[in-house]
């Protein structure tokens, strides 16, 4: 709408058009705003809208950064009381050090215990075993046992024990009848025979010296400080 | 009606008026509400790691309260571990449990000697394969050292022990003995050898490991 338009709609408003009637002594006195005025009066109540405007605006944004702050201000003391209970936790957990250690301790020992000693075995059980199935009229005379690593995934596998075996016997096929008989031991991995001697000691002449090979596996592991848990 | 040269005032006005909210919106949020919900999402990534924190240390403080329960239990285990393994050599308590095996079995005793303490290495079974290994050509040297142990770690002390005993039955015994023991011997080999100049004498050799392990603290 422009500025003439409204101008006229004013004069329009006071009934008698002056363009028609060029002079009337009727002519009705009319006060009119001068559309100047008009205009600046409009122009005033533009600028006035336009302050409440701003001011209703600053209202809204200091309400929305009161709010960020509201908002930050819960999210800091949430925090800090979280932050808080975790102090608390560790100063709990401090005062327990004491059963802490105890604990880290047992639990290293154990775990080392079970590493150096998983090939804890029990020769006796093993040369008992041997002796049982010497043949008859023999006898041990020397034994050498060296003891396998430890403890693995699989102990039918891996060596747990090898065995020098040094036997005196009045017949020489002695030799094969041990070798063979104890192959049929399931923890024995291997066993074989390497010398057959005659004794030159004083001993009577029909004495033989043999000597055996023996491998058993880990299953002879007593697997006494080999924890069940395994962790 | 001429075309306005300039822009005319409420335009400008409206413009200004435009313009002014924006700015006010703009600088109030970017420059005082922005950095505030930064740091409100900051906190609350840092509070969300902090509580999985604390749910760990609950954990493990109620481990803890519940180990309190039985320290009396868990200290006995200790100290009996510390009898197996002790912290410093202490080869006393070895000479006492091999010299306890002889006399409790009958060995009549030799010697005893202690090596000096070197770091626990896992034993392998290099050893005993080489010595029920068939194939001799291959070379038996076994690579030493490829599991380097760490420093402050577990030690061993090597022994060896000699008795001599009137039969393999009282050497069997002493070898029960021997791996029945509070302190703990880790037995590497044995050699038992009936005596060539008389029948009823069985020498018997071993080499064997004690384990130390020093304290942490």
């Amino acid at each position: 709408m422009s500025r003439k338009d409204k101008a006229v709609r004013a004069t329009r408003a006071v009934e008698t058009p002056s363009n028609k009637v060029k002079k009337s002594a009727f002519e009705p006195y009319v006060d009119l705003m001068p559309p100047s005025e008009i205009e600046s009066r409009a122009r005033i109540a533009l600028v006035w809208r336009w302050v409440w405007a701003v001011l209703f605006t600053m209202l809204a944004a200091g309400g929305i950064v009161a709010a960020a702050m509201y908002y930050n201000e819960n999210a800091r003391i949430d925090m800090e009381k979280t932050q808080n209970q975790g102090f608390d936790l560790l100063a709990q957990i401090g005062d327990l050090s004491h059963v802490n250690e105890v604990q880290s301790d047992s639990r290293n020992l154990t775990n080392f215990r079970q590493m150096a000693m998983s090939n804890h075995q029990s020769f006796a059980a093993t040369i008992a075993e041997i002796e049982r199935h010497l043949p008859e009229n023999s006898q041990i005379v020397g034994i050498r046992l060296i003891t396998g690593g430890t403890l693995t995934e699989q102990p039918e596998k891996e060596i747990g024990l090898g065995i020098l075996l040094t036997v005196h016997s009045a017949t020489p096929m002695d030799i094969v009848e041990l070798t063979r008989s104890l192959r049929t031991l399931s923890w024995v991995t291997l066993s074989e025979g390497t010398e057959l001697l005659t004794t030159t000691e004083e001993l009577s002449d029909d004495f033989y010296r043999y000597s055996l090979q023996i491998a058993l596996n880990q299953t002879i592991y007593s697997k006494r400080f080999v924890s069940t848990e395994g962790d | 009606m001429k075309p306005p040269r300039r822009l005319p005032a409420r335009v400008v006005i409206n413009v200004i008026g435009l313009a002014s909210i924006v700015l006010i919106m703009l600088v109030g949020v970017m420059t005082f509400a922005a950095p505030q919900i930064a740091e409100a999402v900051s906190s609350q990534r840092s509070q969300k790691s902090t509580e999985q924190a604390n749910s760990l240390l609950l954990i493990q403080l109620a481990g803890l309260q519940a180990a309190q329960g039985e320290i009396t239990h868990i200290e006995q285990e200790l100290a009996k571990l510390r009898q197996q393994i002790p912290a410093s050599e202490k080869l006393d308590e070895v000479f006492y449990e091999v010299i306890k095996a002889a006399e409790a079995t009958g060995a009549q005793l030799l010697e005893i000697r202690a090596g000096t303490p070197a770091p626990w290495v896992a034993r392998t079974s290099d050893e005993a394969t080489a010595l029920v290994n068939r194939d001799q050509s291959g070379s038996e040297t076994p690579a030493a050292g490829d599991t380097a142990p760490a420093a402050g770690g577990p030690l061993s002390v090597s022994i060896t022990v000699t008795v001599n005993v009137p039969d393999l039955s009282s050497a069997t015994r002493f070898l029960d003995a021997l791996t029945n023991t509070t302190r703990l011997l880790g037995i590497r080999s044995i050699d038992i050898n009936q005596q060539s100049d008389n029948l009823k004498l069985f020498n018997v050799s071993l080499s064997l490991d004690t384990f130390v392990m020093p304290e942490e603290r």
